[in-house]
């Protein structure tokens, strides 16, 4: 079943910028309660797009990944970049309903 | 199978009505977009019996455990998208194109962020403009910020603000605060808070990244504030969706319901931040509050409807 990763900086470049599949990246923080929130979303979505897209995750409080929370710019989480062939194609904020972001991200591989 | 109550919103008010209404054996179905409703983002919560302190996630967590206990048909990730009312029978159609059937609904589905309703306001969100100061405050270490509000939702982000930030401006449109005295005190008593009456935020201003305000009366001779981050905390208002759908009496955008919690639709009942009872004092426990009395008036519905 295809499950949320946890990856972080030393495999970004190969589970995210490498990756064959498209990528959504959910930069989260444990002291966030919306990202808590949209852990089970993400759960859910990974089932439902499975064979689409790959979900990975990167705790921005790791001091490990502190440099790629600098790098993408992150002033906000829970953060969602949609990666695809290495380029970041769409970003967002916040909360997202399951079937929402599905949509949103359906409509942005396809561009 | 037609349910007699569908609850939708899985916040305090849709939970705890689903408490009741499985105590009260009502067949019933509870459907929420994202699970908590907006209190789970709250850093801190003091003031709900039984609780001494908890973070908002956490309670909301344990009112779903409790709820869930008791039996309840819990759909989380749905949101509902529709609903069409066709021989006194409630016909609701989610974002998934699931399809439900109800007698009776309860309509909990709480408030959203309020939004500065600037022009260029979408350009910075996430990049310096943030409605979450627990979800965001770490990124503002030793930096400047404000915050525009003067309820308690904005005095609490701004002391949770000042534990990180260098400095932060508290930015009140009113000429006094709106909130409870003891946040109102921390507040005035910390020297990294700089509290600005009778303000408001006209413009945003920065090239990639907020850089700037622009302040509807000047302070310290200038109307622009030099900032990194500026968090929203100007209240809530109702998702206007399935108010409208459902052609619901309303007043400044709350569903007025009576003090059953009957909306003016026969079969329509409304409970939590969305109405106009409780004084409009949206809380966690006017919101679990009118969840119960909803349901209490529900099966007396169901009861004489038999």
């Amino acid at each position: 079943m295809n499950k949320p990763l946890d990856i972080n900086k030393d495999n970004f470049e190969k589970e995210v910028l490498q990756s064959d599949l498209p990528v959504l990246v959910d930069f989260w923080a444990p002291w966030c309660m919306p990202c808590k929130m949209m852990s089970p979303v993400l759960e859910e979505l990974a089932v439902l797009m499975d064979g689409k897209v790959k979900i990975v995750k990167v705790n921005t409080e790791d001091p490990v990944n502190q440099e790629l929370a600098l790098e993408y710019e992150i002033q906000s989480v829970p953060s969602m970049m949609l990666f695809k062939e290495g380029q970041l194609i769409w970003e967002f904020i916040g909360m997202h309903s399951r079937d929402s972001l599905a949509q949103e991200i359906e409509e942005h591989l396809k561009k | 199978m037609i349910y007699d109550l569908i609850i939708i919103g899985a916040g305090p008010a849709g939970l705890t009505a689903s408490i009741y209404a499985s105590r009260y054996k009502i067949n019933h179905a509870v459907i929420g977009e994202i699970p908590g409703g907006l209190i789970s983002e709250a850093h801190n919560v003091c003031n709900f019996p039984g609780e001494i302190e908890i973070n908002g996630f956490d309670l909301m967590t344990k009112i779903k455990d409790h709820a869930e206990k008791l039996g309840a048909e819990i759909m989380i990730m749905e949101k509902i998208i529709k609903i069409e009312e066709k021989d006194n029978i409630f016909i609701l159609t989610t974002e998934s194109r699931k399809v439900l059937e109800a007698k009776n609904i309860l309509l909990a589905t709480g408030t959203k962020h309020r939004q500065l309703n600037l022009p260029e306001e979408k350009k910075y969100i996430g990049k310096g403009l943030a409605y979450c100061a627990t979800c965001d405050a770490m990124f503002y270490k030793n930096k400047i910020v404000g915050v525009i509000g003067g309820g308690n939702s904005a005095l609490t982000a701004a002391l949770y603000l000042a534990e990180v930030a260098e400095k932060v401006y508290l930015i009140v449109r009113d000429n006094e605060f709106n909130g409870e005295m003891v946040w109102v005190d921390h507040v005035l008593n910390n020297n990294k808070i700089e509290v600005l009456f009778n303000n408001g935020v006209k413009k945003l201003n920065g090239e990639v990244k907020l850089e700037s305000i622009d302040l509807n009366a000047p302070y310290q001779n200038s109307d622009n504030l030099q900032l990194n981050g500026l968090f929203v905390e100007i209240g809530t208002e109702p998702d206007k969706l399935l108010i409208e759908q459902l052609d619901l009496a309303l007043d400044k955008n709350y569903i007025i319901v009576d003090k059953e919690q009957k909306t003016n639709k026969s079969g329509v009942w409304a409970a939590g931040d969305i109405t106009t009872n409780s004084a409009g004092f949206r809380q966690v426990i006017t919101a679990c509050s009118e969840g119960a009395i909803a349901v209490f008036s529900i099966f007396s519905h169901l009861q004489k409807n038999k």
